[in-house]
C-alpha cells in the first residue's frame, strides 16, 4: 500500500512539497523520464493525466541561456486516492535536439496534449505527435514561443491528407459498402465548429475521428498581452453555456496564486452563480440530445428553463450570457435587493420543470432505447482523462467539490450523483440529479447568505488591487475548480509584471472530444450525433 | 407540427394526440396573450456613458482598462477634446466603469444591434449627454 509518506520518502531529496495536496517534481532530460512516469503511474498510483504543457522560459528576468534550458514541459498528474497531486517539470533544450519520450502508452490522454505542444513550442515527442491539432497547416514556426512574429503562411504545406487508411480486413463482398464521409463544420446544438469524420460499412460506424481547431483564437496567447482583469471577458468564452463559472475559475485561480482570502458573502454568491450556471449548462445539453433524438418536450422545457437562469443572471448583473460576473477580489456587483427571494421562487419553478423533463425522458423506452449507445468503461475514461459528469457516469466518484472543496462547499448538503455503465443514458441521468443537487445547494446558500459585502476595498493582501496595476509577486501555480463540464483548471506563471508571463487553460472539453474520437467505433451512424451530445463537448473549451 | 412517428412510438397513439393537441392550443393561447419577448430590459448593460464631462479627470483608466480598445481619449491643453467609443467593438463588459473613481463613466440599457452607415460606429459620447 502506497501512502503519501512512503511516496514522499521516496522523492524526498527532489520534491518540493507546496501543499498538502500538491507537490512538485523537477527532471533533467537525460535522466531516464519515462522510468519514472511508469513507476509514478505503477507504485504511487498517479493513474490519471490531467494536463501536459509548455513554457518557454526566453523573456523571463531570471532566466540565464548559458545555463539554464530554454524550455520547460510540465505534467500534472493525479493520484486519486490521496487527492495528490504533482506537477513534473521536465528541462528541455530545442536547439541540442533533444526529442522526449512519449507518455501515450502510459495514459492515453497525452496524444492531443504532445501534439498541442509540438505545433505551438516545437517540441517534440516523436513522429506521431508532430501533426497540427489546432491551428493552421502551413503556419510557420511555433505561435507560442516568445520570439514568435508571424510572416504568412506556407502555402506548399497545404495539402489535403487523407483522414482515413484504406480498410484491407474487410472480405471483397462488402467492400463497396464502406464509404467515409464528414459532419460538419456546423454543431447541430451550435456548441461551436468541430468537425466529426466517419468510415462506416453499411451503417455501422468503423472508424471515426473528430477535427478540431475551427474554433482557435488562441487565448492563451491574448492572456500574455492583457491585464490580469481584462482576461475575465475572454474566459466568458470558453463554454459560453457557463459564463459564470469560468469567471469563477480564473478569478479563484488568480486569488489562490496571490492568497488573497475574499468576503465570505462574494464566496456564497460565486457558489451561487456557478450553481446556476450548471444548471442551465445541463439542461442545455439535456435538450441538445432530446433534439438528436427528435423528441420535442423536453427542449422547450430545457429552453424554457435556460430562459429562466438567464433572466435571474440579468437581474443579477446585467447580462444574460457573457456574464463577466466576479473580479479578483470579489464580484462585479452586489446582490440587488429582491434578487434573493426572486432566485428562491424560481428555483421551485425550475425543479418543477426538470420533474416534467425527468417524466418525460427517463422512463421512456425510445429514449433508453436510442441512448444505450457508445460505453465507456471507468479504466478507459481514467486513462483519457476525461472528468465531470462524463466520468461520474462511468461510476468514478471524483467531483473537485467533495474532495478538495473550495468556498463553502464543504458546509452545504450534496450529493455526487453517478452512472453504473457509462453510456449516453448514463450521462443523461448523471446530468439530471446534479441539476437537483445544485437546485439543492443553491437554496441552501441563499437560506444562510452571509451578511456583509461582495465587493471590498479592503482585503488582508499588500498586493494593489487596482485592476491596472494588479501584480502578483514571481510564483505560478495550478488551480481548479469544478466547472459543469468537469474540472477547468489555470496555470499561471507571473513574472512580477501586471501581465500574465504565460497562462493554460485545462479545458474538460478538450479530453472529452480526444475520448470522444475513439469512442464511435462499433456504433450506429444515427446515434452519433445523440453521443456527440451527450458528451457536451463545447467547442470554446476544446480550441480555446 | 409535433405529430411525430418516434412520439408515437415512445407513448402510444392516444396518448401522443392528446399532448399534441394540448401543446398546440397551449401554444397558440400563450401566444396569443403573453407579451411579446422583451430583448432588453431594464436590467441590461449596454453601452457606457459620460454622465459628466465636466468631472471627468482625463486620467485615460478607462481607455486602458478596456479589453477590446475601443475607447479613446484625446484631449487638448488639459481640456477633454473628444471620448470616441466604438460602438462595434464593444461588448458591455463593465471594466471601464468599475476603473473610473469620479464615477462619471456608467454604463446604460442601451444596445444598438444595427447601423445606418460605417461611421455611425464611432460615437463621441461628449456629444451624447
Ligand atoms: S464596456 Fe468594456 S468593452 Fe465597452 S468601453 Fe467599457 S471597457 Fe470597453
Ligand atoms: S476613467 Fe473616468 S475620469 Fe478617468 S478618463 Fe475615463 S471617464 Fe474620465
Amino acid at each position: 500500500m502506497v501512502t503519501p509518506n512512503s511516496f514522499l520518502n521516496y522523492y524526498s531529496g527532489k520534491l518540493n512539497v507546496i501543499d498538502d495536496s500538491n507537490a512538485e517534481l523537477i527532471l533533467e532530460p537525460n535522466e531516464d523520464i519515462k522510468g519514472i512516469f511508469k513507476k509514478l503511474k505503477e507504485e504511487f498510483g498517479f493513474i490519471m493525466l490531467i494536463d501536459i504543457f509548455g513554457l518557454d522560459l526566453l523573456k523571463k528576468k531570471s532566466f540565464d541561456p548559458q545555463n539554464e534550458r530554454r524550455f520547460q514541459v510540465v505534467y500534472i498528474l493525479l493520484n486519486m486516492e490521496m487527492h495528490l497531486r504533482l506537477r513534473v517539470v521536465v528541462n528541455v533544450d530545442v536547439e541540442k535536439n533533444e526529442v522526449l519520450p512519449s507518455c501515450r502508452d502510459l495514459w492515453a490522454a497525452a496524444h492531443w496534449c504532445e501534439r498541442e505542444i509540438w505545433e505551438m513550442f516545437g517540441i517534440s515527442f516523436g513522429t506521431e505527435s508532430e501533426k497540427r491539432l489546432l491551428s493552421v497547416s502551413g503556419l510557420k514556426g511555433f505561435p507560442f514561443r516568445k520570439d514568435f512574429s508571424f510572416n504568412g503562411l506556407d502555402e506548399s504545406l497545404d495539402s489535403e491528407e487523407s483522414i482515413f487508411e484504406n480498410i484491407t480486413d474487410v472480405p471483397k463482398y462488402k467492400l463497396n459498402l464502406v464509404d467515409s464521409f464528414s459532419i460538419g463544420p456546423i454543431h447541430p446544438a451550435l456548441k461551436g465548429s468541430m468537425k466529426l469524420h466517419l468510415q462506416i460499412e453499411g451503417d455501422g460506424i468503423l472508424n471515426s475521428q473528430l477535427e478540431v481547431g475551427y474554433l482557435h483564437r488562441s487565448i492563451e496567447k491574448l492572456c500574455e498581452e492583457k491585464l490580469y482583469t481584462q482576461i475575465i471577458p475572454l474566459t466568458d468564452r470558453l463554454n459560453f453555456f457557463s459564463a459564470a463559472s469560468n469567471n469563477i475559475g480564473w478569478c479563484k485561480a488568480v486569488e489562490d496564486l496571490v492568497n488573497i482570502e475574499i468576503s465570505d458573502k462574494a464566496k456564497a454568491m460565486r457558489m451561487v452563480a456557478s450553481e446556476l450556471a450548471r444548471v442551465s449548462d445541463h439542461t442545455q445539453c439535456i435538450g441538445s440530445i432530446a433534439r438528436a433524438v427528435g423528441m420535442f418536450e423536453p427542449i422547450q422545457l430545457s429552453i424554457s428553463i435556460k430562459e429562466i437562469v438567464s433572466s435571474l443572471f440579468e437581474r443579477l448583473c446585467g447580462s444574460r450570457f457573457n456574464s463577466s460576473i466576479s473580479r479578483i477580489g470579489g464580484m462585479s456587483v452586489e446582490v440587488p435587493s429582491g434578487w434573493v427571494n426572486d432566485c428562491l421562487t424560481t428555483l421551485k419553478v425550475i425543479s418543477k420543470k426538470v420533474d416534467e423533463i425527468d417524466t418525460h425522458l427517463t422512463r421512456s423506452t425510445l429514449w433508453i432505447e436510442r441512448l444505450r449507445t457508445t460505453t465507456l468503461n471507468a479504466y478507459d475514461a481514467i486513462d483519457l482523462g476525461i472528468t465531470g459528469p462524463n466520468l461520474r457516469a462511468c461510476g468514478v466518484n471524483y467531483d473537485i467539490r467533495k474532495v478538495s472543496p473550495y468556498y463553502f462547499y464543504e458546509d452545504v448538503e450534496f450529493e455526487i450523483p453517478l452512472g453504473i455503465n457509462g453510456d449516453c443514458y448514463d450521462r443523461y441521468l448523471v446530468r439530471i440529479e446534479e441539476i437537483r443537487q445544485s437546485l439543492k445547494i443553491i437554496s441552501q446558500v441563499l437560506d444562510s447568505l452571509p451578511l456583509g459585502k461582495m465587493c471590498v476595498d479592503k482585503l488582508k493582501t499588500e498586493l494593489d488591487l487596482n485592476p491596472l496595476n494588479f501584480a502578483p509577486n514571481l510564483c505560478e501555480g495550478y488551480s481548479m475548480t469544478e466547472t459543469p463540464n468537469g474540472e477547468l483548471g489555470f496555470f499561471i506563471s507571473s513574472d512580477g509584471e501586471n501581465r500574465p508571463y504565460r497562462v493554460k487553460i485545462k479545458g474538460p472539453s478538450f479530453f472529452s472530444a480526444q475520448a470522444f474520437s475513439s469512442m464511435l467505433e462499433n456504433t450506429k451512424v444515427n446515434d452519433a450525433m445523440i453521443s456527440l451530445c451527450s458528451m457536451n463537448i463545447v467547442a470554446g473549451e476544446v480550441d480555446r | 407540427m409535433i405529430l411525430e412517428r418516434e412520439l408515437y412510438k415512445s407513448i402510444g397513439a392516444t396518448r401522443a394526440i392528446a399532448k399534441s393537441l394540448r401543446v398546440y392550443f397551449v401554444t397558440i393561447i400563450s401566444g396569443l396573450i403573453k407579451p411579446r419577448l422583451q430583448l432588453v430590459t431594464s436590467f441590461s448593460r449596454g453601452l457606457p456613458e459620460l454622465i459628466d464631462s465636466k468631472n471627468c479627470s482625463n486620467c485615460k483608466k478607462c481607455e486602458l482598462i478596456c479589453p477590446t480598445n475601443c475607447l479613446s481619449i484625446e484631449e487638448k491643453s488639459d481640456q477633454l477634446e473628444s471620448f470616441i467609443l466604438d460602438v462595434s467593438a464593444c461588448i458591455f463588459c463593465g471594466l471601464c466603469s468599475d476603473v473610473c473613481s469620479p464615477k462619471v463613466l456608467t454604463l446604460t440599457d442601451h444596445r444598438p444591434l444595427a447601423s445606418h452607415g460605417e461611421s455611425l460606429w464611432k460615437i463621441d459620447l461628449m456629444k451624447r449627454e
